[in-house]
């Protein structure tokens, strides 16, 4: 019995020499951990106040150095304006991850006006609030997505109904 | 034991066919993407272009394709976000039916610069001089910023000696306060030295400026006598009409890039933009509009009269004509079942001199150039026309002059 489990010295060799890459992915694993993304505020309201405070995004467990997209999950029935089909994510905000892996970055103001206000732009570069259509209210998926690594972290993001 | 064997190369055979199908599907079809910016800041003139390139594509299908392989065209409108654009181009960049893509923002091609790294791929944008200082993925689609801008001095050095005024005339950008806005000086001020033109302090404003004036006053201030403007149209027809309602119109030249007023604006605004010049590098005016191909396919896609057509459609066109060039190129050196972005990039380099018809000038991308042209054309605005008033001539290369 006993030796009929025993290892034969070619097994041992092959068992021996994997452990180096079981400890380096260990490592690597280690190193990034999980990925995340935390959205601040958790809760918003769209309106142009928006512009003032942008929504911001901070997420872990990526590449180092590789660019994160930061993208807003669309339910079905919702195309966006400029959109020729329905899409199920739209890119909103995005970064470089840092030698940990980490990142941090904010909405930029065109991504607030054309993807959570849905404005219209005139023919001289101008947003027109006019005929903006903002986001309905509802719990959105957001997600953050590594260029390179495809590392993907997904939480969500309320949007509250406008106070009356 | 026979039927064994008769069952085993069934199925080899069957698995082998089947495995030859997705090679030949690919091998149909190829996709160009192009994160186009169809609404915002640049739409007035990127939306002409896009339509171009898409007309192009279903001309050339409707021909055949090149050897059989047709062109999928993908269009997205990234509305002038960066997110967006690259999220999108996240989607697409694994896909091996992609063959090259088409970007306008300056800021964008920045950020896939460092992306793709060695990885190549066609990438098809506007003028950043960058690209050319740096060989890699981005062809420009014709000379770069810099580039007109040194062209623009040179007819501006000339102008003042053909007026007879004495000593340098004195210069000054009024541009976006963007990356592409401040682009022209990477080598342009260099250049301006160089020839002895003196550049005044340059003026640049945020994009949704309404109103210039207070540039504009500054620049008489400092007693300018030629104004470059870079700002995407109809920004330089805004510009001067300030100017015009200022009276500087008639004291200082103005000159604008290649984005600046095409014939439908210069229609719209006669007045303001009277005795504006203008850089380009694509056809402009009836030059246009009067052009056989650009004719043919406006008024057989967009079923339109040729004088509603924005001369940048001319443009989509050359792009479209580069990529069936590369192509045909491409099939030829490493046969159709083997397109790659890889053949792709390195037929765009066998490009060099290739003609677009007289759209633009020759084509001068190559293994040292990554310019889609290095010839423009100038234009003044005169009585609600473009009218040219120069031919083709050769722009300086003021991009080897700037230490990068």
């Amino acid at each position: 019995m006993n030796q009929k489990t025993a290892l034969t010295f070619k097994e041992t060799m092959v068992v021996f020499l994997m452990l180096p890459l079981v400890f380096v992915g260990l490592l690597a694993w280690g190193q990034t951990g999980a990925p995340s993304l935390d959205p601040s505020p958790k809760q918003i309201i769209v309106s142009p106040e928006l512009l003032k405070h942008p929504p911001s995004f901070k997420g872990s467990g990526f590449k180092a150095g590789e660019a994160v997209t930061v993208e807003l999950g669309l339910p079905q029935g919702l195309k966006l304006k400029g959109m020729i089909q329905e899409e199920p994510w739209v890119g909103i905000a995005f970064a470089k991850a840092d030698e940990k892996g980490e990142f941090q970055c904010k909405m930029a103001p065109t991504a607030i006006l054309n993807w959570f206000l849905q404005v219209d732009w005139t023919p001289d570069g101008k947003p027109d609030m006019t005929k903006a259509v903002p986001l309905r209210p509802g719990s959105y998926k957001v997600r953050a997505v590594g260029m390179d690594s495809d590392v993907v972290a997904e939480t969500s993001l309320e949007i509250l109904p406008q106070a009356k | 034991m026979r039927r064994s064997l008769v069952c085993g190369f069934s199925f080899l055979w069957v698995t082998f066919i089947l495995a030859l199908k997705p090679l030949e599907a690919n091998a149909k079809e190829v996709t160009w993407v192009e994160l186009a910016d169809l609404t915002g800041p640049v739409a007035g003139l990127d939306v002409p272009g896009t339509m171009g390139l898409e007309d192009y594509f279903k001309d050339l299908n409707a021909r055949g394709g090149v050897e059989g392989v047709k062109v999928k065209f993908v269009c997205v409108d990234t509305r002038y976000d960066v997110a967006r654009a690259l999220s999108a181009f996240k989607r697409y960049r694994r896909d091996e039916d992609v063959l090259a893509m088409g970007i306008v923002s300056t800021p964008l091609g920045k950020m896939l610069k460092e992306i793709l790294g060695k990885e190549k791929m066609v990438i098809t944008c506007p003028g950043d001089g960058e690209f050319q200082a740096h060989i890699g993925n981005f062809f420009t689609w014709g000379p770069t910023y810099q580039d007109a801008f040194a062209a623009a001095l040179q007819w501006i050095s000339e102008d003042w000696k053909k007026k007879g005024q004495p000593g340098k005339p004195k210069v000054t950008l009024l541009a976006w306060d963007t990356p592409y806005g401040k682009e022209p000086l990477r080598g342009g001020k260099e250049y301006a030295e160089k020839i002895g033109i003196e550049l005044l302090t340059p003026e640049f404003f945020p994009m949704g400026t309404p109103k210039h004036d207070v540039y504009l006053s500054r620049i008489e201030a400092s007693g300018a006598n030629y104004v470059y403007v870079a700002a995407v149209d109809p920004i330089p027809t805004n510009i001067m009409r300030d100017a015009f309602a200022m009276g500087l119109t008639k004291k200082i030249q103005f000159v604008s890039d290649y984005w600046g007023p095409t014939a439908l604006g210069v229609g719209t605004h006669p007045e303001a933009v009277e005795g504006m010049v203008i850089v380009s590098f694509f056809l402009r005016g009836e030059e246009a509009q009067n052009h056989p191909l650009t004719k043919r396919m406006w008024t057989t896609y967009r079923k339109e009269p040729s004088e509603k057509m924005n001369e940048m459609y001319g443009n989509g066109l050359v792009w479209g004509m580069n990529f069936e060039a590369a192509l045909k190129d491409a099939i030829k050196r490493v046969g159709k079942e083997r397109l790659t972005r890889e053949a792709i990039y390195e037929s765009y380099e066998n490009l060099t001199g290739m003609s677009r018809e007289g759209i633009n000038g020759p084509c001068a991308y190559s293994k040292t150039s990554r310019r889609g042209s290095q010839q423009v054309k100038f234009y003044r605005c005169v009585k609600g026309k473009l009218v040219p008033i120069t031919g083709w001539v050769a722009a300086p290369d003021a991009v080897s002059l700037h230490k990068w």
